[in-house]
């Protein structure tokens, strides 16, 4: 874990690593500010090279540049030429993370047709259901996240008790082969239910029938068990989950629900990350030793409904400083733009600014680990924002972002609508000339 | 303007500026139907309950701190006098000698002063927190015009949004029905102050509004039942609603005008000649509420508030305003006001928007985080409004979104242009601009002060004043909500 996640911005580095980098693919990140793993911004201005590929920083300096801007743009390294960014004010950070996103997945909320992050029907575990298989490399809502400093999600389904898979999307490539990691990365649960303690009393049915399954397959496929409460697959699927620790992502807001779960995590011997959380600050101390991450609301303070009566302003600062892993989400495919603000707001209630700036990059790594077989690689390398400023703050905007070590283009259909109605009237569209 | 129009404007205004407290009925008499509009407007908006009790306003100069008038200025440092629950005066630097005598000072050094934020768009109260099935009383989706409910009587004084809403600096709200209906009733527009009953928190001297929606919600709760199933119908809707008003107001004044011309020989002499006859006994016409409210906005007496995303959806309300001769004041929502903002411009109506809200349904897929910027930039109102208890909370974040998505697209907009989006703007809107929205000598103390830049994300606010009472202090924090008490929460 420790080793990887070096890779993703690495601190530690200040030799040059060797590289298959061509001379030209690279870029120079000149004389920024950058966060390191812990969300601390340095104090000295730092020089990075990026490659196209293998898409990594390969290189780091403090102080002198082996190097000298150009013209046009570019400018030497090590005796070759490089497209030059001059960081000079600038704070660079790691790509932000949305942990628990719909974005490739929902493309207008309330159009049915468009929406593939629920398989609907009347099934409650769909424990095999992988939505990033819908994903949709060329949402509108990309561009906008991108904008945002947003460089990588991970896509959750909704519906049913167990949901389905969790998988890891970078938001770069034309293809689900580039933009889809390999294997997921997490299980999705829900509680169906009325009662919060029956929806855990038939998760718990569920996950006994996993362990005898996996025990017994050979007399499940000699039709010699007793019947279980799901399909082949979905045992399958949720072997992970029972074997390998395979993080489960539940949604609970009401401290009693939160408890209730941890007892439950405990027994089941299961890795738990809970989304919401609006009353976890009052088991802070229970979330941190049992090592659970919380996907945090901070826009939350008060009854948004009764399981959030007892949220709190700083309830996302109380949570970090007792040691619980925390992470943001701006929980939607069309609202990346929250994800910063909200952010910022846990650090106006007194969350230290470096654990927002972790917990927007780093944490997700901390929440979902690697699982031995999650290619989380596909996150990793140079997923890097130059910012106008402090991230957090609103007047800030990202001005270069790199995905896997390219920069990609923050320009999508809104600015696309913004340029043909810059002027008025923006449509109709001029009669045209003949050829 | 309509003639019509100007005759009932001014029966109405004349009668609706502040509730009153009611008299008590004389005898046990019956209460006999109103024989005027204005009589059923003055019946139907009087005060039960006494005054909210307040204490005197504060008497208070803030100086020190950076003053955002959100009329152009901006002094720093500069001060603000607070006293009798008004703008005593303001400036820059430190007051003149004996400017604001015998006055508490405060010094705001570091600090920022603006006016109270003010959000044309809010369903506190009648979707409050928290959810729950029994209290969503915002829609009254039982027909697709119930023009004559009133969001009012569904606000729940207690939804504890409302003290969140205060401390993000909000000190006037307007309280909107849902817009699953063409014509969803009237909405209400309340000061920030915590009461028994929304009646006693009502705006003084705000003029009545009304709810109207277009497009996707409409036909979306009605397709099923009865229509409107297409935005064809919302059209029809709409203009069979109106044609009834048009008849239901022409019978009135035709009936108030046989009153009035008991003053005049002449024309009561024809009267009596007149083919109906009639005389004194000849009864009213029948008040209806619905009716009511639908010739209301014919005859100007309203604000009218439409919930419309789309610009040709806008176009087409401005289309039947333009038949039946009344205006719109604000749209809301208005994701694709920026296509159209030079006829909004033009005509003078507000568009009430978020910062970057989108994508969540067709009609909201051509939203831009640069609407306000472009409608700014134009010379067409800007408002950023919430729709949310969440977003209500830091509405100057908001604002502080859309005014840096246009500065990075570079379209001219200026710090004061985007404070008046959250002030002046909504005040203008409300029709509350003369009492509020800026910082002026003479307007309502309805002001904020904050602990930083109000565009910036690490901002709270410090105090919010309303009407020159502190109704929010970062040191002291009762619980305003009933439904919070007893749990421990502070």
């Amino acid at each position: 874990m420790k080793a990887l996640v070096a890779i993703l911005l690495p601190a530690a580095l200040v030799a040059v690593v060797p590289s298959s980098a061509a001379a030209s693919d690279c870029t120079v990140l000149h004389g920024g500010r950058v966060f390191d793993l812990e969300g601390t911004l340095s104090d000295e201005p730092t020089h990075l090279v990026i490659a196209d590929d293998p898409g990594t920083v390969v290189a780091r300096y403090v102080g002198e540049f082996p190097g000298a801007p150009g013209e046009d743009g570019t400018g030497t390294w090590d005796g070759r030429t490089c497209a030059w960014i001059d960081a000079a004010g600038k704070q660079i950070a790691r790509g932000f993370v949305d942990p628990v996103s719909t974005m490739g997945l929902v493309e207008v909320g309330m159009e049915g047709g468009t929406r593939h992050q629920d398989p609907g029907g009347a099934e409650i575990v769909r424990a095999s259901f992988d939505p990033a298989e819908a994903y949709d490399p060329s949402s509108i809502v990309i561009a906008a996240a991108r904008r945002e400093g947003i460089t990588s999600v991970v896509v959750h389904p909704s519906g049913g008790m167990v949901s389905g898979l969790a998988t890891w999307v970078t938001l770069a490539g034309d293809t689900q082969a580039e933009a889809v990691a390999p294997a997921p990365l997490a299980m999705r649960m829900g509680v169906v239910t009325g009662s919060r303690a029956g929806g855990l009393d038939a998760l718990r049915d569920l996950l006994a029938d996993v362990r005898d399954y996996e025990a017994n397959r050979s007399s499940y496929d000699r039709n010699a068990r007793r019947e279980y409460v799901a399909s082949k697959r979905d045992l399958e699927a949720l072997i992970p989950v029972v074997r390998d620790r395979m993080p489960v992502v539940i949604g609970a807001d009401r401290a009693p629900d939160i408890e209730a779960l941890l007892r439950f995590a405990e027994e089941q011997r299961l890795r738990l990350v809970i989304d919401g959380g609006a009353e976890a600050h009052l088991l802070a101390e229970e979330l941190a030793a049992a090592d659970v991450a919380v996907v945090v609301r901070p826009f939350v303070y008060g009854a948004g409904s009764f399981a959030q009566i007892r949220a709190r302003r700083d309830g996302t600062r109380i949570l970090a400083e007792a040691g619980v892993t925390i992470l943001f989400s701006a929980r939607s495919a069309h609202f990346g733009r929250k994800l910063r603000q909200m952010a910022g707001n846990a650090v106006r209630e007194g969350l230290a600014h470096a654990d927002a700036m972790s917990a927007l990059t780093s944490g997700v790594d901390l929440a979902y680990g690697t699982m031995g077989q999650a290619d989380l690689k596909i996150g990793a390398g140079a997923d890097l924002v130059v910012w106008s400023g402090d991230p957090l703050e609103i007047s800030s905007r990202a001005e270069h972002v790199f995905i896997r070590g390219e920069e990609v283009s923050l320009d999508g259909r809104q600015e696309a609508l913004l340029e043909r109605y810059r002027t008025l009237p923006g449509t109709p569209v001029p009669a045209l000339t003949l050829p | 303007m309509h003639p019509a129009r100007t005759l009932a404007c001014a029966l109405l205004l004349a009668t609706l500026p502040a509730p009153l407290a009611a008299e008590p009925p004389a005898e046990d008499a019956p209460v006999a139907p109103a024989r005027s509009r204005a009589e059923g407007a003055e019946r139907s908006h009087r005060l039960v309950e006494p005054p909210i009790p307040a204490g005197d306003p504060l008497d208070v100069l803030l100086v020190g701190g950076t003053i955002m008038t959100a009329d152009g200025h901006v002094h720093a440092p500069g001060w603000v006098h607070l006293r009798d629950g008004r703008i005593a005066g303001l400036g820059p630097g430190r007051p003149p000698d004996g400017a604001a005598e015998g006055a508490r000072v405060v010094d705001v050094a570091g600090k920022f002063v603006t006016p109270g934020l003010i959000d044309t768009h809010s369903h506190l109260g009648v979707y409050p927190a928290p959810h729950a099935k029994a209290h969503s009383d915002g829609n009254e989706a039982v027909a697709p015009t119930t023009a004559g409910v009133w969001a009012e009587n569904a606000f729940w004084p207690q939804d504890p949004g409302l003290e969140r809403a205060v401390a993000g600096g909000i000190t006037t709200l307007q309280i909107l029905p849902g817009s699953a209906n063409l014509i969803g009733g009237r909405g209400v527009v309340l000061h920030a102050v915590p009461a028994r009953g929304p009646r006693a928190m009502r705006f003084p001297g705000a003029p009545e509004t009304v709810k109207m929606a277009c497009g996707e919600n409409p036909k979306r709760v009605y397709g099923q039942k009865g229509g409107p199933q297409t935005r064809m119908g919302n059209v029809y809707g709409r203009r069979k609603a109106f044609l009834a008003a048009q008849r239901y107001l022409d019978e009135w004044l035709r009936w108030e005008e046989k009153q009035g011309a008991g003053d005049d020989p002449k024309k009561k002499k024809r009267r009596k000649k007149g083919p109906k006859g009639g005389g004194d006994d000849e009864a009213p016409p029948e008040w209806d509420p619905a009716l009511e409210t639908l010739a209301a906005i014919l005859a100007g007496e309203v604000m009218v508030q439409t919930h419309c995303y789309r610009a040709d959806d806008m176009l087409g309300v401005l289309q039947v305003a333009e038949e039946f001769g009344f205006e719109i004041r604000s749209f809301h929502h208005a994701l694709e006001a920026y296509k159209i903002r030079d006829i909004l411009a033009e005509r003078q109506v507000a568009s009430s928007t978020w910062a970057d809200w989108w994508g969540f349904k067709m009609e909201a897929y051509d939203g831009i985080p640069y609407n306000a910027a472009l409608l700014t930039e134009s010379g067409a109102i800007a408002i950023i409004h919430s729709d949310s208890s969440e977003g209500i909370q830091r509405l100057n974040q908001e604002a502080s979104k859309a005014y840096w998505a246009g500065v990075r697209e570079g379209i001219e907009v200026t710090e004061n242009d985007a404070l008046r989006w959250i002030t002046a703007n909504p005040a203008w809107a409300l029709g509350i601009d003369d009492q509020v929205g800026t910082l002026s000598a003479g307007k309502r103390a309805d002001v904020v002060v904050w602990d930083g830049h109000p565009f910036s994300v690490y901002t709270k606010a410090t105090w919010v004043f309303v009407d020159g009472r502190l109704r929010w202090s970062i040191d002291e924090q009762p619980l305003w909500s009933d439904f919070e008490l007893g749990r421990g929460l502070r």
